[in-house]
């Protein structure tokens, strides 16, 4: 598989989380939600505790948490917050507003 | 496979990362310029984007951390204090106690757990070093953990709480690299309950030792007991044989002599009787520590019956040489007898038996110095005599004469023989004493000299008198069941002082009335002058119990003895028998004369009846009438016979 095949049908995701707290908990399910209803389970998501890994702090520019970072497909997006605004995330995933919820299908 | 817009899709080419911060409506500017310049314009949008996104998380209460560069420090993240609600959940409630201690041991943080671990609040705790809470200071694997970042370990130790109560828990430590220092994570199980229960298990384990032990020492003091005087704390008869026994199989190798010395110490009755059973005793411990005291520790002293002590000596050189030793006891014993208060000295007599390389046992050498204490006392006491082939026979003897009264009580071949007793007035016979005699396994009769003194000595007069009276009691009722129209006859059983000292005399004879249903009145009891010589208060109870049941007692041999006039009066008797020499001398001569007549008078007087014993000629016989003697007996009317003859003799009863 060709890296433009993954773009189109891959998603890469990092969720940078302030350990287990509530906002953490509330972010990591949301992004699982979207990804598996909305991307279809065509995603791949790394979760990482920002005290863990001060490292990756650095080369992503990370400045709060929860935050969650898209590498692919590009552009390289920040979303800052529990990630519990559907469309909002959806739109800087650009993933189409249209698409597949009956609910958002007007 | 959903299709991204075209929109996105333009912006999917971007070449460096941007934001997209009003995702929602704005796909707004500069999202197409490509500069790689950091500090661009839309370089500088996108930062702003992302900040405004950032205010708009803070202000929906999105966000919960942020991280800030800090060039001296590098990157920090603080955190909302909401943010760590769980962990503190968590630790505040788990049970075991929990905190955090700075790099130089200072508590940064406890748990309520902790707090009340040691018994004060958590505010008491913060800021103080750990170690103030520890029993003994901080545990040295505490420290030794700190530097070594990323273990995990657990400590037992206990903590000191303001009670003063110590605590045992098991520390598990662990340690944090936060901003280039160490940070120490502890947590705190307490160990109470595992403790006491350990305790409690330690405890049950001490107390099964102690009953252990205690078990053991008695089993200890019952060996002691069983093989130990507890007077004096010698051994005892049973350990003595055991010495003895292993002294004669040491001396069969060694070809040496053994001596055994029977020391019995003279006139001790005396002292108990006059100084009281307490200077008797210490009379005998005193006795026991001086014979301990002369001897060689390798000699055995014992103490085996009330005043009786047995010294064994080994390795003797000859029996001149144990008659040394023996001639030096009973010297010593003289020499150191400052005992009783009024200056009379308390002496032994001592009997000497020697072994030579073994020969013998045990109970034939204690026999023998038995057999030679005797002699020494009969020769005054205060001496030592040794056993000589002359003793020898009598101790041979003796034994014989105990085995074949022992064997013949065992097998019940102890038999009554029964001599008929006259009415001098009426001629009749009034009833029959009771004679006991040995039937040997062939039909023989032994008489009764061959083992009434070694009956008395052993105490086998015990069971012998308990056997002939058994005998003669039911005897005497089945002869009266075959005569009952006559007048009853009466049997005459003797008893020997011995009887007297178990102190079941009395119920004995109740039992023998009860079950062969002779009437008291029909069983007349003799007793010797010379057993009643030293009358103690207790046989003289015994007695009037005896009386009490309707039984007549008597006086035997009177006139033999020591005994007092007095007796005549303190005992409840119903008659006296006059002894035989008496009445043999009868018509040889005045005194005999005179004294049967001054007994029978006495006897009158006294309203006992008068028997004379022995009578053996018609003129014996025509005296005692004469002098109004009641009864007689004796081989002039008929020898002692066996109970089977005796019916036959009833109807010819008028002499």
């Amino acid at each position: 598989m060709t890296s433009a095949n993954l773009d189109d049908t891959s998603y890469e995701l990092t969720l940078f989380v302030n350990g287990a707290s509530e906002l953490s908990a509330r972010a990591i399910a949301n992004v699982r939600q979207i990804c598996d209803v909305y991307l279809d389970g065509r995603c791949r998501l790394v979760i990482i505790n920002l005290h863990d890994d001060p490292e990756s702090l650095l080369t992503m520019g990370i400045l709060a948490a929860p935050t969650l970072v898209k590498h692919r497909p590009l552009p390289v997006r920040k979303l800052i917050g529990d990630l519990s605004q559907t469309e909002r995330v959806l739109l800087a995933l650009d993933v189409p507003r249209a698409h597949p919820t009956p609910a958002t299908r007007g | 496979m959903p299709r991204l817009p075209p929109t996105l899709r333009k912006k999917a080419v971007l070449p460096r990362q941007s934001d997209a911060p009003n995702l929602g409506e704005t796909k707004t500017d500069g999202d197409d310029h490509t500069g790689a310049e950091p500090l661009t314009l839309p370089d500088a949008l996108i930062r702003m984007n992302e900040a405004e996104d950032t205010l708009r998380a803070i202000g929906a209460g999105e966000i919960d951390a942020f991280v800030v560069t800090d060039h001296g420090l590098g990157r920090r993240v603080f955190t909302l204090s909401t943010a760590d609600r769980p962990y503190r959940m968590f630790v505040e409630n788990m049970r075991d106690g929990a905190a955090t201690l700075s790099a130089n041991g200072l508590v940064l943080y406890a748990n309520q757990r902790l707090a009340d671990l040691l018994a004060c609040s958590r505010e008491d705790i913060i800021g103080l070093p750990l170690a103030t809470f520890v029993h003994g200071g901080a545990p040295s694997g505490l420290q030794e953990h700190r530097d070594r970042s990323g273990l995990s370990s657990t400590i037992e130790c206990e903590l000191l709480a303001v009670t003063g109560d110590l605590v045992p828990v098991l520390v598990g430590v662990s340690s944090l690299e936060v901003d280039g220092g160490h940070l120490s994570c502890l947590t705190f199980t307490d160990l109470s309950a595992q403790k006491s229960q350990d305790r409690e298990i330690a405890r049950l384990s001490r107390v099964q030792a102690e009953k252990m032990a205690e078990l053991e020492h008695a089993q200890a003091a019952l060996t002691e007991q069983a093989t130990h005087d507890s007077l004096t704390g010698l051994p005892n008869r049973g350990l003595l044989v055991d010495r003895i026994g292993q002294a004669l199989a040491l001396a069969e190798r060694t070809r040496r002599c053994t001596a055994v010395f029977f020391i019995d110490l003279d006139r001790f009755k005396q002292v108990n009787d006059t100084h009281g059973h307490a200077v008797g005793d210490s009379v005998l411990q005193e006795v026991a520590e001086h014979l301990v005291g002369v001897l060689r520790s390798a000699d055995t002293v014992a103490r085996i019956g009330g005043d009786e002590f047995v010294v064994l000596a080994h390795d003797v050189d000859s029996r001149l040489h144990a008659v040394d030793i023996g001639t030096r006891l009973a010297t010593e014993l003289r020499k150191h007898s400052p005992w009783l208060k009024n200056g009379e000295p308390v002496t032994a007599s001592i009997g000497i038996a020697v072994s030579v390389a073994g020969r013998g046992n045990p109970e034939i050498l204690l026999e023998e110095a038995d057999a030679a204490m005797y002699q020494a006392k009969s020769l005054g006491g205060a001496r030592a005599e040794v056993f000589d082939a002359a003793l020898d026979r009598q101790v041979r003897q003796r034994s014989s004469g105990r085995r074949m009264l022992q064997s013949a009580l065992d097998d019940r071949r102890l038999i009554p023989f029964y001599q008929p007793i006259i009415n001098l007035s009426t001629g009749r016979i009034t009833g029959f004493e009771a004679l006991a005699r040995i039937r040997e396994v062939d039909g023989s009769i032994v008489p009764p000299a061959a083992f009434i003194a070694v009956a008395e000595e052993s105490g086998l007069v015990v069971p012998l008198g308990a056997q002939v009276l058994h005998a003669a009691c039911r005897q005497a009722a089945s002869w009266q069941a075959q005569q009952p129209t006559g007048r009853p006859l009466t049997v005459a059983v003797n008893l020997a002082s011995r009887q007297f000292e178990r102190g079941d005399l009395t119920s004995i004879i109740r039992t023998e009335l009860e079950t062969t249903g002779l009437q008291p009145e029909h069983l007349h009891l003799e007793l010797t002058e010379t057993a009643i010589i030293d009358l103690r208060p207790d046989m003289l109870q015994q007695l009037s119990a005896i009386r009490d049941l309707g039984v007549e007692l008597g006086l035997d041999d009177f006139g033999t003895g020591y005994g007092s006039l007095t007796h005549l009066r303190r005992l409840p008797l119903s008659f006296v028998k006059i002894d035989q020499s008496f009445v043999q001398g009868l018509g040889n001569g005045v005194e005999d004369d005179r004294i049967v007549a001054a007994v029978v008078t006495l006897a009158a007087n006294l309203n006992l009846r008068s028997i004379g014993e022995g009578v053996e000629t018609a003129e014996q016989l025509g005296r005692l009438r004469e002098l109004g003697c009641d009864h007689a007996q004796g081989y002039l009317f008929a020898k002692p016979m066996p109970a089977a003859e005796v019916p036959a003799i009833i109807p010819y009863s008028a002499f």
